[in-house]
């Protein structure tokens, strides 16, 4: 799913950007994947969750729109995700990474996050989607 | 999940060490993506080298995620199809053939000098 998702992610941006905008993401392309993706919107102000997959529901908060970082509960999964994602904020690129879900069923996943916004402004979306072992992390 | 479920995130290689993908166009370098799985980075430079998206590509260790230097090491440089070069004390090669046989030349000419020389001296 992650190497997947990186090559979408290539294709959209193309030869001569560094990152493509999200308007020309489609999630509709890719409704299993975004079933367990999230993505920040970067507004200067801390940051936004503009989507919260519904696989993620279960041990997240709820999809609220525009819910702010700051809301996400510290221990939570999305919490441990967000290091990684500003991660790619600030490195401008994708990174692909792995880990595992502390509990007792330690679930493995895989994730990739990317960026997207105007060339000019920079990163302003990252979408880190979470490919878990389990069909969904709500049975764990 | 409870209320207490978190992620152990953190480098999948043994040495703790991340890996950045870099890619060549019109002789510039630029960060292309960043990994923490060797294996995975190196799938995705050879799938980058055969589409040819890139004039090169190269994947570096870092020592972690968030480190902005490499350790030095380049694990795989390729160039379209071609491998260059990879010959880090921690790098590999995807293709030997050429160094092996190299050796094997060498190897063989030798034996063939020995015996003229052993031959030789024999009808001394």
């Amino acid at each position: 799913m992650a190497i997947w998702l990186l090559r979408y992610w290539r294709g959209l941006a193309g030869h001569g950007r560094s990152h493509p905008r999200y308007v020309e993401f489609d999630p509709a392309t890719l409704p299993d994947v975004w079933d367990t993706c999230f993505v920040i919107g970067h507004d200067g102000n801390g940051g936004v969750l503009n989507h919260v997959g519904p696989a993620l529901h279960g041990v997240e908060i709820a999809n609220t729109p525009q819910a702010r970082l700051a809301d996400v509960r510290p221990g939570s999964v999305l919490h441990g995700l967000l290091d990684r994602a500003e991660l790619v904020a600030a490195r401008g690129v994708p990174v692909l990474f792995r880990g595992v879900l502390a509990t007792p069923a330690r679930h493995l996943f895989r994730s990739v996050g990317l960026p997207f916004g105007d060339p000019a402004a920079g990163v302003q979306q990252v979408v880190c989607a979470v490919g878990f072992r389990s069909p969904s992390v709500r049975t764990a | 999940m409870s209320a207490a479920a978190a992620i152990e995130t953190g480098p999948a290689d043994a040495k703790g060490r991340a890996f950045a993908l870099h890619g060549q166009r019109a002789g510039r370098w630029r960060l292309d993506a960043l990994f923490d799985d060797l294996t995975v980075a190196q799938f995705e430079a050879e799938h980058l080298a055969e589409e040819r998206f890139y004039d090169a590509v190269r994947v570096d260790a870092l020592t972690d995620l968030r480190a902005t230097a490499t350790t030095g090491a380049t694990m795989i440089e390729l160039s379209g199809r071609r491998e260059e070069t990879a010959d880090p004390p921690t790098g590999r090669r995807l293709r030997r053939w050429p160094a092996a046989w190299a050796v094997a030349v060498l190897t063989l000419g030798a034996a063939f000098l020995y015996l003229l020389a052993a031959l030789a001296l024999s009808r001394l």
